[in-house]
């Protein structure tokens, strides 16, 4: 069970979105840093100080790309602003008699999310902070093995040396990144440093202070290239320690978690994701826990809303909110004896109804342009919820239930079902040609090590006999597909399969 | 159909609904729109880099936070000039610019107080005749110093080295 909790409140479809990030990204990695065991003397990753900027410059540029061009970040990671057509905000480039798109939430999204500075907080003690683990991760992944020693740990007086080479380009690297951070870090951070010392990473007899709040940046910038090709994400139950496909997912977990609260809420990141500052009280803004509240609080308005809707009983939305803020106002937090004079930041219902309607619902409804009556009809239909993106925000965090474990998503299968489910084209063999058999036997097949379950389906393409399939039947024409048309034409093969047999199943009953 | 069969539909529905259908960016890919792009400048932050190349809020947020002038009124004696070194008129800029045979290579250090207040700032150099048409971006680093290398043209060395361009220094 996930128990860390700033991503517990994620739905399910926002947990496989940042596993599919974190494999995408430790592909992009692997794809700069990684080579195979024959390959290592040639490469010289680390030689050139311009060349190890061009390269970390082309796998950010990579993940903005990623996330702006498949769709599964699109629906359930970046926030969406449907009031315009996203399509219209992309900027496209033409590079190489191709044009790509980069949608300007994927930049954000980079620069505010992916690249911001987590800071420590309180319950870590001495121990390392989740990015610091990523690092050591990555260090133990250098084709040196030397660096297989790395230990990042908190020790008063040591003193920094280096004795070997191969320790330098990392040791200038994090000392000119804890150079600049200089004493900009949190006051947790501080008073740890004062407690337990500097973050040592210690690989034999070197020794070098980390910066006490590192970047995903400051990571990728002291990877000690070439590294050995990365695993991906691991969708069984996890034992041994991590790896850096796992840590990665975990750092981007922690990163995500206001950007995703914001999300559920229906607030645009761009606008309320700082942080609430003491200083600008005069300001309104969110501290998470408010955010929190206040996603619980439209979960459970829509919850309501929904069995009315369901039932054709009377419905007030006014009213309905109001009273559910006031239910969870009135209900002490844990370990509270009393209830606290605020709930999401608002005193009372009608301060906090007032903001849902001007800045949640407005501003998913409302467009400049348009006149009040099509506004009208537009909020009509999200209250009748037939606006599909609208009801998937709501449905986007799953407060107040019990936790997601971040791999899982379906009941175990027992032994007979596995075998019966992967066998299904032998029962129903009218459904099926060659090749989505194959397919299905392959995403069905041992799904703890090489099914294709939550994974990216180029694996299909890269690790099976699928190909072969597709040349041993001509007359099926698949071979004249590119793999993107390929892919996309036994999802849709697959799912028609699926969906007419139940389909079916209900016409019978 | 059975029940048994009916669950098993719907765990291989999960499953197809669960799969990361789309193909990744690839390498080769991330190479021409790199080579397409604007070059990261020495020095310039990926977000900065980012915000520039990626996305049109650089351009139309790029109002000046401040702008400074370099006024030069000593008449040219007509020889090529290969190195210079001018200080802005309110002392906050010095440019030192040395001219190879393809390339001039441009250096500007904020001075004093300037250096605090303007480090990891973006410069964009350039003078009235050129505004719209050519500019020469600098990032400057924590000791709030940078530089660049263009290409010997007319414009560049319009802007640098001809004493009648008043030179101005906009600071994103």
């Amino acid at each position: 069970m996930d128990k860390n909790p700033s991503t517990r409140s994620y739905n399910l479809k926002t947990s496989t979105a940042l596993c599919n990030l974190s494999d995408d990204i430790t592909e992009i990695i692997n794809t700069h840093f990684a080579q195979p065991a024959s390959n290592v003397q040639s490469f010289s990753g680390n030689s050139n100080v311009n060349r190890r900027q061009v390269v970390e410059t082309k796998i950010w540029l990579a993940i903005i790309l990623t996330l702006s061009k498949k769709k599964t970040y699109q629906d359930n990671l970046l926030y969406n602003n449907w009031r315009h057509d996203a399509e219209e905000n992309d900027k496209t480039i033409t590079a190489g008699g191709q044009t790509f798109k980069v949608n300007p939430e994927a930049v954000f999204y980079v620069n505010e999310v992916l690249i911001k500075r987590p800071q420590l907080i309180n319950r870590l003690g001495r121990m390392p902070t989740a990015i610091h683990q990523l690092l050591e991760c990555y260090l133990k992944q250098s084709w040196n093995v030397a660096w297989l020693q790395s230990v990042i740990e908190r020790f008063f007086n040591r003193a920094e040396h280096t004795v070997d080479m191969f320790f330098k380009p990392v040791a200038d690297s994090l000392s000119g990144q804890r150079k600049k951070l200089g004493d900009n870090y949190s006051k947790v951070s501080a008073s740890r440093l004062a407690e337990f010392g500097p973050y040592c990473l210690t690989v034999n007899d070197n020794l070098l202070y980390v910066p006490e709040e590192l970047t995903l940046a400051d990571v990728f910038t002291a990877i000690p290239a070439p590294i050995k090709p990365q695993d991906f994400l691991r969708r069984s139950k996890i034992t041994g320690e991590p790896n850096s496909a796992e840590r990665l997912k975990g750092v981007i977990d922690a990163l995500n978690a206001r950007y995703g609260l914001l999300v559920s809420c229906g607030l645009d990141p761009k606008k309320w994701l700082h942080q609430y500052d003491d200083e600008e009280k005069a300001v309104l803004k969110f501290a998470d826990q408010e955010l929190r509240q206040l996603a619980k609080l439209i979960k459970n308005v829509k919850t309501v809303e929904r069995s009315a809707f369901k039932t054709l009983a009377a419905w007030d939305e006014a009213t309905c909110f109001k009273t559910t803020f006031n239910e969870l106002k009135a209900m002490p937090k844990i370990g509270a004896k009393k209830p606290s004079k605020t709930y999401a930041g608002f005193e009372t219902a009608e301060q906090c109804y007032q903001f849902y309607t001007v800045f949640v619902k407005a501003a998913v409804v409302f467009n400049d342009d348009e006149n009040i009556a099509e506004s009208d009809n537009k909020l009509i239909s999200i209250i009748n919820m037939s606006c599909k993106k609208t009801e998937d925000i709501y449905n986007a965090i799953n407060l107040g239930e019990s936790a997601q474990a971040s791999f899982a998503s379906e009941p175990a299968l027992d032994q007979d079902d596995a075998e019966t489910l992967l066998n299904l084209p032998d029962v129903y063999p009218g459904l099926f040609n060659p090749v989505t058999e194959y397919t299905w036997k392959f995403i069905n097949d041992d799904i703890e090590n090489a099914g294709l379950h939550g994974k990216q389906a180029l694996y299909l393409l890269k690790n099976s006999d699928l190909k072969q399939v597709i040349k041993a039947h001509p007359q099926l024409g698949y071979a004249a597909l590119s793999d993107q048309q390929l892919l996309i034409r036994l999802r849709d093969e697959l799912v028609a399969i699926i969906t007419k047999q139940l389909a079916g199943d209900q016409d019978d009953q | 159909m059975t029940n048994k069969h009916k669950h098993l539909w719907r765990v291989a529905q999960s499953r197809i609904n669960n799969i990361d259908w789309e193909l990744p960016v690839t390498e080769a890919e991330v190479d021409a729109v790199y080579d397409a792009l604007p070059e990261r400048l020495a020095h310039e932050s990926i977000q900065n880099w980012c915000s520039r190349v990626l996305t049109d809020e650089f351009e139309s947020n790029s109002t000046p936070i401040a702008t400074s002038y370099i006024t030069r009124r000593a008449a040219s004696d007509g020889k090529l000039i290969e190195r210079i070194t001018l200080e802005s008129d309110d002392s906050k800029f010095r440019l030192s610019i040395a001219r190879t045979e393809a390339q001039i290579h441009v250096k500007a250090e904020a001075l004093g107080l300037a250096i605090e207040e303007y480090a990891h700032k973006h410069l964009q150099i350039t003078c009235n005749a050129l505004a719209k048409r050519y500019k020469v971006d600098i990032a400057l680093d924590d000791m709030a110093e940078g530089e660049a290398l263009v290409a010997v043209d007319a414009d560049s060395s319009l802007l640098f080295f001809s004493p009648d361009t008043r030179i101005i220094i906009n600071v994103l």
